[in-house]
């Protein structure tokens, strides 16, 4: 058996079967990845920091801010801009968006800020005047549109929180992601945004699914090789009944015998 | 099996049962692949990635999966057929309706083998 499992046709085999069962077991842990990042269960940790103390302007968004609770403290500018699509307890409605401009010590960047929710049809408040501290989370950039903003009323409509467009609209140095204020600014007139649910379980779950069976793929890569090889070995040795496969109790192995108990009639 | 009363068994492994595991778990199969292809465009085209019927079809399609192979592998080992059976089944549980496709030509091919198996036994028994 092991002198079969020598010769250099099963030596390739078994570097093709193990390269095979490694693609499959690394396919499980992609997976296992993902329902982490699906579940969100790196825990966020708690307390309130001070945003600059967290993270610098134009610097990528880590997954480690994601979630954070900030302090702020700047002045909220115009212009006000509708970020539409987003529903709120079924209702449809859009999120309230305005730069924020915040020290740095020496300079000076803008914080995109999602101050509260209004439905559609209902006029956005305007922002506060003068020197705020708002507390809020971190949310990551949206995928850039790359779309013109369309106006409505006298409000700018846009339907992505994008980082890379809100640049290009006003331009450096600015912070990645956006801040979603814990009490909506003001009070009157908007409503506040609960953070994102994850209660995203089920797909998680659906990827933790996916990951034991990539890793049970690669074991059946690895039994298989194993499998081919003892069945070279019982046949080079004519012995290829075995306890498990159907017996021939003649001993007999002539080829179009062992055709016919494979069951290949072609 | 078909064996004469009386007489004994001819193979210490009936491919009977094997056969019937291998038939039950390629109509499951196949029934669960049609429902998730079925959720995949729901999901996708109608519903923006949002599952509709639940993601409970797609994880039992997978375990199903994983049982379907291990009968593909037990009746492929029985039978000593070619490797290349092993992969064409392997992959008709993957592609939609396939695997009935499969399934019927496996039973017939399994069962002429056994009955080439049984009439040459009642041939040397002469």
């Amino acid at each position: 058996m092991l002198r079969t499992a020598l010769r250099p046709r099963w030596l390739a085999l078994l570097a093709l079967a193990l390269v095979l069962a490694s693609a499959f077991a690394a396919l499980g842990s992609w997976q296992l990845g993902r329902s982490r990042d699906q579940a969100g269960d790196e825990p966020v940790p708690p307390g309130t920091v001070r945003l600059q103390e967290l993270v610098e302007p134009q610097t990528a968004f880590t997954g480690a801010l994601l979630g954070r609770t900030v302090e702020v403290t700047g002045e909220l500018g115009a212009p006000t801009l509708r970020v539409e699509g987003r529903a709120l307890d079924g209702e449809r409605g859009a999120w309230v968006l305005n730069p924020m401009v915040v020290s740095t010590g020496d300079a000076t960047a803008t914080l995109p800020v999602v101050r509260g929710w209004v439905p559609d049809g209902a006029r956005a408040p305007a922002p506060p005047s003068g020197e705020v501290t708002l507390t809020g989370r971190l949310e990551p950039s949206e995928a850039p549109t790359g779309e013109t903003p369309s106006t409505a009323g006298a409000s700018t409509v846009v339907s992505s929180v994008s980082s890379a467009d809100l640049l290009n609209r006003w331009g450096q140095p600015i912070y990645t992601g956006f801040l979603v204020t814990d009490v909506p600014v003001p009070a009157d007139g908007l409503t506040a945004i609960p953070p994102a649910p994850f209660d995203d379980r089920g797909f998680a779950l659906q990827n933790v699914s996916y990951a034991l069976q990539w890793w049970v793929f690669a074991l059946f890569a690895v039994f298989l090789w194993w499998r081919l090889v003892r069945d070279a070995h019982l046949s080079e040795t004519g012995r290829l009944e075995d306890d498990d496969a159907l017996v021939d109790d003649e001993g007999q192995t002539e080829p179009d015998d062992v055709r016919a108990r494979r069951g290949v009639t072609t | 099996m078909t064996s004469p009363a009386g007489a004994p068994p001819r193979s210490p492994r009936a491919i009977g049962p094997v056969l019937t595991r291998y038939r039950v778990m390629a109509y499951v199969t196949g029934v669960f692949l049609l429902l998730l292809s079925v959720e995949i465009v729901l999901k996708y085209v109608f519903n923006g990635g949002e599952p509709v019927l639940g993601d409970w079809i797609a994880i039992t399609h997978g375990w199903i999966y994983v049982a379907y192979l291990v009968t593909v592998v037990d009746l492929w080992s029985s039978l000593r057929w070619p490797f290349g059976r092993l992969v064409l089944l392997v992959l008709a549980g993957v592609v939609p309706v396939l695997s009935f496709v499969a399934e019927r030509k496996v039973t017939r091919e399994a069962l002429a083998g056994e009955a080439v198996r049984q009439g040459r036994s009642t041939t040397v028994a002469q």
